[in-house]
């Protein structure tokens, strides 16, 4: 095996070691935060389903509300995606610096 | 001369994969402590000016129509950068008819008062849009330890204060 093939092959584990190590943290918390927003949204809609039946907040209010929590999904969708774009950004960054400090050892 | 060309094929590749990663990936735009500090204080006027809806809309109009104004210089000041996609279409849902926006025109064309509870709850529940959108913001690279943002993925269900 070449020295350029030894270098190849140290790169491409420790990207695999990084990118399963930032995959596995980010898809561990995104199972938490959606259990979490399933759990508030749940409690939401019991809550208003109440108050509408009591008579606290009429039809339209209540729409309102349900409408207000399909924003709410769509901008903790939003939120992860933004965090994603921000982890994929600190791997680029790692694979860098990784490949870098690799040369540097084969040259 | 071998190890020359090692040398030429390492940093060929070197440079080979770095242009692949940057076209692979568009990184967020690094955080901006203004649009932090606008976002956080839209945050602040929108829960204020929520709390007098409870008056006639006609007496706050002005103050509506300024807020709104404020709101789509923060959306197109968000949506100048490619790579600010999230931030500029968290914006265009505070903006829409199921968040502030349609909050405001729903005041703006209701016949008779909107009632307290709605008003508490419609308060909580845009209080945590505008905190999404401010977690946004501090997800970006480079955002301070002191520039903090309540995640309401992080919070406990809880109902509204009155």
């Amino acid at each position: 095996m070449s020295k350029f093939d030894d270098f190849f092959q140290t790169v491409l584990d420790g990207v695999k070691d990084a990118g399963g190590e930032a995959a596995k943290d980010f898809l561990k918390q995104a199972t938490v935060d959606s259990q979490q927003f399933k759990a508030q949204a749940e409690a939401n809609l019991q809550r208003w389903t109440t108050e509408r039946a009591n008579g606290e907040i009429d039809d339209d209010e209540f729409q309102s509300l349900v409408r207000g929590q399909l924003a709410e999904a769509t901008l903790a969708a939003l939120l992860k995606a933004g965090v994603a774009q921000q982890k994929a950004a600190e791997l680029t960054d790692k694979v860098i610096d990784l490949a870098i400090s690799t040369a540097f050892k084969f040259i | 001369m071998g190890r020359i060309a090692r040398a030429r094929g390492v940093w060929v590749w070197l440079l080979g994969s770095l242009l692949l990663a940057g076209c692979a990936n568009l990184a967020p735009p690094p955080f901006d402590p203004v649009a932090y500090q606008n976002d956080v204080q839209l945050k602040f006027e929108t829960l204020a000016l929520i709390d007098k809806s409870g008056d006639k809309f006609a007496a706050h109009q002005g103050e509506v129509q300024a807020l709104l104004a404020s709101y789509d210089r923060a959306a197109e000041s968000a949506g100048k950068t490619e790579s600010n996609l999230a931030t500029a279409q968290a914006w265009q849902v505070i903006r829409g008819p199921n968040s502030a926006g349609g909050y405001f025109q729903m005041w703006q064309q209701t016949k008779k008062s909107l009632s307290p509870r709605f008003r508490s709850e419609k308060r909580a529940q845009i209080a945590r849009h505008f905190d999404y959108l401010i977690c946004l913001e501090v997800a970006r690279p480079g955002a301070t330890p002191a520039t903090t943002c309540d995640n309401p993925l992080s919070a406990p269900a809880a109902p509204p204060k009155n």
